[in-house]
C-alpha cells in the first residue's frame, strides 16, 4: 500500500515539476521579450482564468480536451506497439474531411443518430487508412515511420484544401469550404461550444484503456512494444501488430477529427484550412505526458494529461486575447516540458542500471 | 536555350537551402543521432540572422549570428540526447516544436515585422554549398576526424574501447551539422525578400533529412537527392507560371516532391546502409 502510493506520488509528481518548470521557463521568456517582470503574472493569471475562470472558460477546456483525448489515445497506441505516430495531425484532416463530407451527403430527414455514427465510421477509415501508410512501408520496406508520417501530413495538408477550395467546395458561397453538414454532434451546454464528442472520446478512450491492459491484443500489442525480437520469439506477429496498431492510431485521430468538425460550430463544415489546427501535433505531447516517468503508453495518463493541455489550449487563446501575449508561448512551455519528461524517464532508468 | 538555363538556375537556388540542410543531417546521423532536428536549426537560423542584420544593418553580423545560433541548436540536440538521454525523435520534435513557438511569438512582438536591409547574393551561397559539399567528403572520407566519427556512428562501444570520446565526437560534429544547417536558414533568410516570416522553413528540414536517407547517408548522395527536390519545386514554379496553373491546379503541383519522396523512401528503403548505431540512446 505504502509503496502503491509512492509510485502514485511519483508519477503525478514528476510531471507536475516538469510542468512547473516549463512555466517558469516560460515566464522568464515572457519576461525577457516583453521587458516587464509583471508580464508573465498577467499572462499566466490570464491563462489560468481563460481555462477554468468561469462556465466559459471550463467549456472552452472541454471542447479542447475533447480531440486531445482521441489524438493522445491514437499516439499512446502506436507508442504501445513502439511507434511513433507524428501522423495525427494529417489523419485527422483526411478524417474530417471525409466525415464533414458524408454528414452533409445523407440528407436532413436521415436519422440524425445513425446518420451521425456513420459519418464518424467515415472518419475513423479515412485516417486508418492514412495510418496504415507509415506502418506498412515500415515493416515492408523498412522506411522509418516518422519521415514517411511527415511526408505524408504534407499530402494530407495540400490535398485537403486543393479538394476543400476546388472540387468539394460549396457551390454556394464565396470562401473555400465544404457543403455544410446536415447533421451535428448535440452541445451539452445551450450557449457553449462543448459537445457531445467529449463522450464519444471518453467512451473510446476508456475501452481502450481496458483492452490495452487486458485483452489478448492488447498484451501482443505491448510484448512488441518493449521489444520486437523478444514478442516474436514467443511467437507474435510483431509486423502485424505494428500495422493494426497504426491502423488504429490513425482512425482515433480520424475521429477527432470528425466530432471537430461535427461538434465545434465554427465548423460544421470543412475549410480548406482546416490542417495545422494542432490537436493533432499536440496528442504527441499528451501521449508522452501520459507515459509520464515510466516512458511506457498509458491509456489512463492520457486523461489528465489531455486536460492539462485543453486548458493551456483554452487559456493560451484568452491570454492572447486579454493580456496581449501571442499564444505561442504555450508551445515553448509544450517544448520544454516534453524536454523535460522524456529526459526525467530515461535519466532515471540510467540511474538504475 | 534561355528557358532551359533559367529553370537550371531556379533548381539550384531552390536547392541550395536543401544542400546545406542535407549536408548537416549527413553529418549528425553518420555520427549516430538521428538528424529530426534540422527543421529547427534552419528556422533559428533564418530568425537569427535576419534578425541580427535587421538591428546592425549588416550581413555579416546576420550570418555570423546565424551560424552561432545553428551551432547551438545543433549542441542543444546533442545534450538532450547524449547527456540527458532523450530518444532523438523527441528531441528532434520538442526541438522543433520550441523554435517554432519561440520565433513565433518573437515575430508578434515585432509590429512591422523582422526585416532586413542588408541580403547576400543568391550565387554566393551556392557558391559555398558546393564547396561545403567538397569539404564534408573530405572531413568525412579523407581524415581521421571523418573515421573517427563515422565509427561513432557505426560502433560506438568498439570507438569506446578503441579510446575516442564519443560523446565529445558526438557533441563537436553536432555544433558543425548546425552550423552548416544554419547555412540553410541563413540561405533562406538573407538571399530572398530578406523578410522573416512564421515558420519560413515550411518543412525543408524533414525534406533535407529524406534527402540523408534517399542519398544513402552519403554526402555526394544526398546532395544529388537535394538537387533533385530542388528540380521537382523548379519544375512545379515554371509550370505554374507557363499558365498550366489552370489545367492543373497549384496544391496538386505542391503536392508533387512529397509524393516523389515518398515513392524514393519506400523504393529504396533498406537496412544496409543505415549507420547501424543511428538513433540508439545506450
Amino acid at each position: 500500500m505504502k509503496e502503491r502510493l509512492g509510485t502514485l506520488l511519483e508519477q503525478v509528481g514528476r510531471p507536475a515539476v516538469a510542468l512547473l518548470i516549463a512555466l517558469l521557463l516560460g515566464g522568464v521568456l515572457i519576461a525577457v521579450v516583453q521587458r516587464s517582470l509583471n508580464a508573465p503574472f498577467a499572462a499566466y493569471s490570464a491563462l489560468f482564468a481563460g481555462a477554468f475562470g468561469d462556465t466559459t472558460a471550463w467549456a472552452n477546456t472541454l471542447r479542447q480536451t475533447t480531440p486531445l483525448l482521441l489524438t493522445g489515445l491514437s499516439v499512446a497506441v502506436a507508442l504501445a506497439a513502439g511507434l511513433f505516430n507524428i501522423g495525427a495531425e494529417g489523419q485527422m484532416a483526411v478524417g474530417a474531411l471525409a466525415s464533414a463530407l458524408t454528414a452533409s451527403l445523407l440528407p436532413a430527414g436521415f436519422s440524425s443518430p445513425v446518420a451521425i455514427v456513420l459519418s464518424l465510421l467515415v472518419g475513423a477509415i479515412a485516417g486508418g487508412v492514412w495510418g496504415f501508410l507509415p506502418a506498412f512501408l515500415k515493416v515492408k520496406r523498412g522506411a522509418h515511420e516518422v519521415i514517411t508520417a511527415i511526408l505524408l501530413n504534407y499530402i494530407a495538408q495540400n490535398g485537403t484544401r486543393y479538394l476543400a477550395s476546388s472540387p468539394l467546395k460549396d457551390p454556394l458561397g464565396e470562401s473555400p469550404v465544404t457543403r455544410e453538414v446536415s447533421h451535428v454532434l448535440p452541445r451539452l451546454l445551450p450557449t457553449q461550444d462543448v459537445h457531445f464528442g467529449l463522450f464519444v472520446a471518453l467512451a473510446i478512450t476508456v475501452f481502450m484503456g481496458f483492452a490495452l491492459r487486458y485483452s489478448v491484443w492488447g498484451y501482443r500489442t505491448r510484448m512488441t512494444g518493449s521489444g520486437t525480437k523478444a514478442a516474436e520469439a514467443a511467437g507474435i506477429p510483431t509486423a502485424q501488430m505494428q500495422v493494426l496498431a497504426f491502423v488504429l492510431a490513425g482512425a482515433f485521430a480520424g475521429i477527432a477529427g470528425a466530432v471537430t468538425v461535427l461538434g465545434e460550430s465554427p465548423f460544421r463544415r470543412f475549410p480548406a484550412d482546416f490542417y495545422g489546427i494542432g490537436y493533432g501535433f499536440d496528442g504527441l505531447a499528451v501521449a508522452l505526458l501520459a507515459a509520464g516517468s515510466s516512458g511506457l503508453a498509458s491509456v489512463w495518463g492520457v486523461f489528465p494529461s489531455a486536460l492539462l493541455f485543453g486548458a493551456l489550449g483554452a487559456g493560451a487563446e484568452a491570454m492572447d486575447f486579454t493580456a496581449n501575449v501571442p499564444k505561442q508561448i504555450v508551445q515553448v512551455v509544450q517544448a520544454i516540458l516534453i524536454a523535460l519528461i522524456a529526459a526525467r524517464f530515461t535519466l532515471r532508468y540510467r540511474r538504475r542500471t | 536555350m534561355e528557358a532551359l538555363l533559367a529553370f537550371l538556375l531556379s533548381a539550384l537556388r531552390l536547392a541550395t537551402p536543401l544542400i546545406f540542410a542535407a549536408l548537416g543531417g549527413v553529418l549528425s546521423e553518420r555520427v549516430g543521432v538521428i538528424a529530426l532536428h534540422l527543421e529547427s536549426v534552419m528556422l533559428g537560423a533564418a530568425f537569427a540572422s535576419v534578425g541580427v542584420t535587421a538591428l546592425t544593418g549588416s550581413a555579416v553580423w546576420g550570418v555570423l549570428v546565424g551560424l552561432m545560433v545553428g551551432g547551438l541548436l545543433g549542441l542543444l540536440h546533442a545534450y538532450l540526447t547524449q547527456a540527458l538521454r532523450v530518444p532523438h525523435i523527441l528531441s528532434g520534435v520538442a526541438l522543433n516544436l520550441g523554435v517554432l513557438g519561440f520565433t513565433t511569438f518573437a515575430l508578434r512582438q515585432a509590429p512591422t515585422g523582422i526585416n532586413a536591409t542588408s541580403l547576400i547574393p543568391a550565387w554566393l551561397m551556392i557558391a559555398i554549398a558546393f564547396l561545403a559539399l567538397l569539404g564534408v567528403s573530405f572531413l568525412l572520407y579523407r581524415t581521421a576526424f571523418g573515421l573517427r566519427l563515422r565509427a561513432c556512428g557505426e560502433n560506438p562501444k568498439a570507438a569506446q574501447s578503441a579510446g575516442l570520446s564519443v560523446e565529445r565526437l558526438r557533441y563537436s560534429t553536432l555544433a558543425l551539422s548546425g552550423a552548416l544547417t544554419g547555412l540553410a536558414g541563413i540561405t533562406l533568410g538573407l538571399t530572398g525578400l530578406g523578410a522573416f516570416t512564421e515558420n519560413m522553413t515550411a518543412g525543408r528540414g524533414y525534406i533535407a533529412l529524406a534527402a540523408v536517407i534517399f542519398g544513402r547517408w552519403h554526402p555526394w548522395g544526398a546532395v544529388g537527392a537535394a538537387l533533385l527536390f530542388g528540380a521537382g519545386d523548379a519544375l512545379q514554379l515554371s509550370l505554374q507560371t507557363a499558365g498550366l496553373a489552370q489545367v492543373i491546379p497549384p496544391d496538386v503541383l505542391s503536392l508533387l516532391p512529397y509524393i516523389l519522396t515518398l515513392i524514393v523512401l519506400a523504393a529504396v528503403s533498406g537496412k544496409s546502409s543505415v549507420p547501424a548505431a543511428l538513433g540508439e540512446t545506450e
